[in-house]
């Protein structure tokens, strides 16, 4: 399902430059509930944001279900953001103006689906995250635990191949993190690929599998059973 | 994604800024009614001054001697020629007629009014436009017994003879020096015209017949002579043959002796100087509605600087940057668009205003609406491309990290 070869990653300020992942090889399966943890700065986000087709790489390879990532064209990148790609957010990235159902429906009608079906789907995204009694509110109208099963309820919808998650707790308590981690198992249960980027080792802990980054590299990869 | 989504994703986005959208739609507003207002006010008095000379006979002419040219005593137009034209092109001519005019007062109580006292021959009715409201014009007894018959102007009749019949009453008012009565054989109304508004204080016009005014001056030759054209005729060859006539009867062919007027030409030149006006005019409406087209790309810009994370989001979760690119152009198209819908509005409204104070009657035609309005919905377009192309191409990471 994700298959990445040598990845690399240069970032350049000026005339400095500076290499954030400097050759990660990872394989992650259909259905694997993976947690990335790692100390601060050592290239988690960046490494997310390459997985989610929000950024590119220097070198290596990336294979997302079969799509050659680094090979494609700005409208096909689109395409797969919004159909093989799911991702949470740590500052939720809600629309404002946009109520939770429209936040919702937004990547359907990128999609292109027709707005009763759109309505629908996004109903039923809303409800699986417990929110649709909820629809009609707008973000500030939620609490950050509901926003961020709104935000999941939108990486959801258009039921993608995988879903990226970069630290989608860090800024929710102890008591909603705990449910937003409910929310992700239960998905998981279901069979959704979830990739997880955390810097919290309870968290990391929850996950099927955990693989450590540090400077640039993936120093662990370690499968969890109880 | 289609274009229906776009324009409901760009109206909710005008909706909530409402102040923002109204205020960057204010330099197309301003711009489109002011070319409606101009345009439509250029238009209609064109069409009034179209209307007047088609009124007071598209079909007149005046003959007058050439004041470029050195003029001699023999010049002058007599009797024995306008009998020649007379015998000569009557069948073509509607109505010819010498014309003298004097200047006079006429008091009542304690106020004095100005008059002017034109002598002109029984046809005076073909040739100047008016209406006789009460008894008769001029008839040929009146100008052959040289009699001192007037024909008064109604507003004069109402203010002199508010509670008798004014007919057959004599009226009395200096002249040249003299003071001159004659009898009233009728009254007459002309339409209302733009000329001959607004030229300050009031003056009065007569009617008597041009024999009678020639006893008053002793002038019996005229440096000008007035017709009306058959209709069917060509005007403009049947006066070049009374001009002809005259050169030939005063011994000055090709001289360039006399020259004619006719109101034909005069309506081209007018057509053609309000014409150039109402380019000209444009043109400088042309420069606002430019300048409101950079405002929207201002504004266009800040909005985009604003939204820097929308966009980055809504890149995040699909949008390609053709779909970014169309719902930032549709929006500006919508503001510049409802800009132009209200410039219209606004336009029409301005020039029925103005228009009912100048006394003009606008014409708006829908070809003038469909070009302001095809016209602010372009300037919306190419406006909005700048900025729209910029959000576009807004680097994802970036956008989402921006505060
Ligand atoms: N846009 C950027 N330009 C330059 N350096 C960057 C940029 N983004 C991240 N970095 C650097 O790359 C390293 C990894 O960052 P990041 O992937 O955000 O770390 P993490 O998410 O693990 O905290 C950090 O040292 C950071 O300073
Ligand atoms: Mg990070």
């Amino acid at each position: 399902m994700i298959k990445i070869t040598d990845l690399k990653k240069v970032y350049k300020t000026g005339s400095i430059e500076f290499e954030a992942l400097k050759g990660i090889n990872v394989h992650i399966k259909k259905g694997e509930f993976v947690a990335i943890i790692g100390p601060s700065g050592s290239g988690k986000s960046t490494l997310m944001n390459i997985l989610g087709c929000l950024d590119g790489s220097s070198d290596g390879k990336y294979l997302l279900n079969g799509h050659d990532v680094c090979v494609i064209n700005d409208e096909e990148l689109a395409k797969i953001r919004n159909h093989e790609i799911g991702f949470v957010f740590q500052s939720f990235n809600l629309l404002p103006k946009l109520s939770s159902l429209q936040n919702v429906e937004l990547p359907l009608i990128y999609l292109g689906m027709s707005p009763k079906e759109r309505k629908n789907r996004a109903e039923k995204s809303l409800d699986s995250v417990g929110l649709l009694d909820r629809k009609d509110h707008k973000p500030n109208e939620l609490s950050g635990g509901q926003r961020q099963r709104i935000a999941i309820a939108r990486a959801l919808v258009t039921d993608p191949a995988v879903i990226l998650a970069d630290e989608p707790t860090g800024n929710l308590d102890s008591k909603t993190t705990e449910e937003i981690m409910d929310i992700f198992k239960e998905l998981n249960k279901k069979g959704n690929t979830i990739v997880l980027v955390t810097h919290e080792p309870e968290i990391a802990a929850q996950a099927k599998r955990v693989i450590t980054v540090k400077d640039g590299l993936i120093v662990r990869d370690l499968y969890n059973y109880e | 994604m289609n274009i229906l989504e776009s324009v409901k994703m760009a109206i909710i986005s005008v909706r909530t800024n409402k102040l923002r959208t109204l205020l960057t739609m204010l330099g197309i507003i301003i711009g489109i009614s002011s070319v409606i207002t101009l345009v439509a006010l250029g238009k209609g008095s064109q069409n009034s001054m179209t209307k007047e000379f088609k009124n007071g006979g598209a079909n007149r002419a005046t003959i007058y001697l050439n004041r470029d040219e050195e003029i001699s005593e023999e010049l002058y137009i007599e009797h024995s020629d306008l009998d020649a034209i007379k015998r000569i092109y009557g069948d073509k001519l509607e109505a010819i007629s010498f014309n003298q005019q004097l200047g006079g007062s006429i008091t009542l109580g304690r106020k004095t009014h100005n008059l002017n006292l034109t002598g002109v021959a029984s046809d005076y009715t073909k040739i100047e436009n008016m209406k006789i409201k009460k008894g008769r014009f001029l008839v040929d007894s009146d100008i052959s017994s040289q009699r001192y018959s007037a024909v008064i102007e109604s507003n004069m009749a109402e203010k002199f003879f508010s509670d008798v019949n004014p007919l057959g009453q004599r009226i009395t008012f200096d002249v040249d020096g003299q003071t001159l009565s004659y009898v009233i054989v009728g009254v007459f109304e002309k339409p209302k015209s733009l000329m001959g508004m607004g030229s300050g204080k009031q003056t009065f016009s007569i009617y008597a017949p041009y024999t009678n005014l020639e006893q008053i001056t002793g002038q019996t030759m005229y440096g000008e002579v007035e017709m009306n054209v058959k209709s069917g005729e060509n005007v403009k060859s049947t006066v070049t043959s009374v001009v002809n006539l005259l050169e030939r009867r005063h011994d000055v062919v090709g001289k360039k002796k006399y020259v004619m007027y006719t109101s034909e030409g005069m309506m081209k030149m007018v057509n053609n100087i309000t014409g150039k006006m109402t380019a000209f005019v444009s043109a400088i409406a042309g420069i606002s509605l430019l300048v409101g087209g950079i405002g929207i790309m201002n504004i266009m810009l800040v909005s985009v600087t604003e939204r820097t994370r929308e966009i980055g989001i809504r890149k995040a979760i699909g949008a390609n940057k053709k779909v970014v690119l169309v719902q930032f152009l549709v929006e500006s198209i919508i503001v510049s668009g409802m800009g132009g819908a209200i410039g219209i509005i606004l336009g029409t409204g301005f020039s029925y205003g103005i228009g009912k104070f100048i006394k003009i009657t606008p014409s708006i035609t829908l070809s003038v609406v469909f070009m302001a309005f095809a016209f602010s919905s372009a300037i919306g377009i190419f406006f909005g491309l700048y900025p729209a192309n910029k959000a576009a191409n807004l680097n994802i990471i970036d956008a989402l990290r921006y505060e």
